[in-house]
């Protein structure tokens, strides 16, 4: 029986545009203020263009701007799909779109301002966190409704991470930025002292978990079968990976406050949950591995799918290297360090990084009936991408392993060897540069991308035809 | 609702299946250990070992002092500083000085938020003992009430000691002829 249903594209076309906007203004702040750390002067002459206002809008630009961009993409792409039935309310799924802009274009002028609540990832004052709340709910409500009225009684894999995501991160927003208002753009957190840390990284570490893994983990269950049109390995490794991921990643939060003043059993419970996380993330890594080596001999000739292979590689490394930094005693070199700035790095160029391309090639073609432009330079963007992030990495591990241990060395009388800060910038200079080169590179990928897929929307409607990736298959 | 659509939405026609593959061996049981591991780790690191970070803080403390002894140097008798023209004093101090004074006194000694140590005048005295009480000892916020001065500075005997406090107004005397020794 043939049912024709008609989905809602159009929302999913604004959201993939709004995702290559806002990633592209964010990773070119990105690479602008990856240079002022070794050329102080581009901190020059606007205050609006120092290193401190500037990272809150990359950071923000990146999770907020091009990630959720493209998990919305996803969600209003693949859910309706996988459920057999269009969203809901068309016209909330509008609402919540515009919502959205206007935050992130309230969260870019604000933060330019230097408005910010001084809390990493949750800087956003609360006329802009009440507005978050808002489209949130509003997101929660289409979701759940078209969930409700599904045609479909199965529900995939993928839906179980985005109905994570949903629950978990409204859970998460709201407590954190629970604050009392004192003026327009100021307000006070209801926590105090080791509370309020103790709150803002439970929040943190989950924002890293709800917003930058289970939606993109939600992702590669949707686009590795669909791209490749193979089954996914393993329906018990989802159940089981799903359920311990989300289970021990919310108690992980207080890695980030080791030999802080909080209570030492909290410490090393924050440090033994992230010890216990390696396998539950590994189970996403392994199913995807093992559903990708059904089609390994196309790992040649498709660039969408390498992304996805450096994605879950990636993904599988940032998740034991998070892990080893958790353990006390690395993390008492690793803290502050580059280091900390390399694995993040490593999680977002890398896994979503590499996940949001493969989604971006995957639904461009599809969403505006055309073929990929170029596969030549979907080729080459992913070249450029991953030499990029493997630039950025290792230069981060150097330099933060470098600056950890010049931080603590003592000479022959105790004291500190280096007790001159700049005389540590100075020896972390050229792995800094590495680093803006590292980070160019990825950019100039994107750039290739943007050409690419301005090409491909400029023969929209001139049909789509998918390739053939299961093995043996010469089509 | 009717949307604009530039084709059918026909490539969807694939259902996504879901195999039934074991799960790995080796996944499995690293997904017990890590969850083994963490309940013996809590019983013996935290419950038998009594581990807690003042203990850990107060045994590195200890270890430290017992590798590094303070070596207590004093002013001469006469009040001034016996570390004077010693060349090795004067290039250690000013490292010393570039390393912790620079920041405020800038690295030439010529002052930024605190005051120029290279010219004649001085707030709280010019002679050896004088300077090395203010540096030792810091200035107070409570001071600087009672006789105004350019502001506050940091207790030195806490990150010096009096050994590097010693070298570094060795170099400042080498360089600025206006402090005496007594």
């Amino acid at each position: 029986m043939t049912q024709s249903v008609q989905y809602d594209n159009n929302i999913v076309r604004w959201y993939v545009i709004s995702a290559i906007v806002y990633g592209l203004a964010a990773m070119t702040i990105g690479v602008w203020i990856a240079f002022q750390m070794v050329f102080p002067s581009w901190n020059t002459p606007f205050e609006f263009l120092t290193f401190g206002r500037l990272r809150p809008i990359h950071t923000n630009g990146i999770i907020f701007g091009f990630t959720l961009s493209i998990v919305f993409a996803t969600v209003f792409y693949a859910v309706p799909r996988l459920l057999k039935t269009p969203m809901w309310s068309p016209v909330l799924s509008r609402v919540q779109f515009w919502l959205y802009q206007l935050t992130l274009v309230g969260a870019v002028i604000t933060l330019a301002m230097g408005f910010t609540q001084s809390k990493e990832y949750a800087e956003l004052e609360w006329p802009l966190d009440l507005l978050v709340v808002v489209w949130w709910v509003i997101f929660a409500v289409n979701f759940f409704v078209t969930l409700a009225i599904r045609k479909e009684q199965h529900i995939y894999v993928a839906i179980w991470f985005f109905i994570a995501t949903i629950i978990t991160i409204a859970i998460l927003y709201i407590v954190n930025n629970l604050a009392i208002p004192a003026g327009f753009m100021k307000s006070y957190s209801v926590y105090s002292g080791t509370t309020d840390a103790n709150i803002q990284w439970w929040y943190g570490h989950n924002a890293v978990a709800f917003v930058l893994t289970t939606p993109i983990l939600g992702m590669m269950y949707y686009y590795l079968p669909k791209h490749t049109r193979l089954p996914i390995f393993s329906h018990r490794i989802s159940i089981i990976h799903f359920w311990s991921l989300i289970f021990i990643y919310i108690w992980a939060g207080p890695h980030h406050l080791l030999y802080s003043p909080i209570p030492d059993w909290a410490q090393t419970l924050g440090m033994l949950f992230s010890i216990m996380l390696i396998a539950p993330s590994w189970g996403g890594m392994i199913n995807g591995f093992l559903t990708l080596t059904q089609a390994k001999e196309k790992l040649r000739t498709d660039a969408t799918l390498k992304f996805i292979l450096v994605a879950l590689t990636f993904y599988g490394m940032s998740t034991f290297e998070g892990p080893m930094m958790s353990i006390r005693s690395v993390n008492t070199i690793s803290h502050n360090t580059d280091w900390t700035i390399g694995h993040v790095h490593g999680g977002a160029l890398g896994w979503v990084g590499g996940m949001a391309f493969a989604a971006i090639y995957y639904l461009v073609p599809r969403l505006w009936n055309t073929n990929l432009y170029s596969e030549k330079l979907a080729e080459f963007h992913f070249w450029t991408a991953t030499i990029g992030i493997l630039l950025y990495v290792a230069s981060m591990w150097v330099s933060g392993i470098t600056e950890g241990l010049m931080w603590r060395a003592t000479d022959a009388t105790g004291a500190l060897q280096y007790p001159q800060w700049v005389e540590i910038v100075q020896v972390l200079f050229p792995y800094r540069v590495v680093r803006g080169i590292g980070g160019s590179l990825f950019l100039f990928g994107f750039l290739v991308m943007i050409y690419n897929l301005i090409k491909t929307i400029g023969n929209k409607g001139s049909g789509f035809t998918q390739v053939d990736l299961r093995e043996g298959d010469k089509a | 609702m009717k949307f604009k659509d530039y084709g059918p939405n026909d490539f969807d026609g694939d259902e996504i299946k879901e195999g039934r593959g074991w799960l790995p061996q080796w996944w499995t049981l690293m997904l017990i250990a890590g969850i083994v591991f963490s309940v013996f780790f809590v019983i013996y690191y935290l419950m038998i070992l009594g581990w807690n970070s003042k203990e850990q803080y107060a045994q590195e403390i200890a270890d430290y002092q017992k590798t590094h002894t303070v070596v207590a140097v004093k002013l001469n008798d006469d009040g001034s500083n016996p570390l004077r023209a010693d060349a090795g004093a004067i290039a250690r101090g000013q490292k010393n000085f570039s390393g912790l004074c620079a920041a405020c006194h800038k690295a030439d000694g010529t002052g930024l938020v605190g005051p120029n140590l290279m010219d004649d005048q001085f707030l709280h005295g010019n002679t050896d003992a004088a300077m090395y009480a203010v540096i030792m000892e810091g200035i107070s916020v409570e001071q600087i009430k009672q006789k105004p001065s350019k502001g506050p500075m940091p207790a030195h005997k806490n990150s010096f000691g009096s050994q590097k406090v010693l070298e570094t107004m060795a170099w400042l005397a080498d360089k600025n002829s206006a402090i005496l020794p007594k």
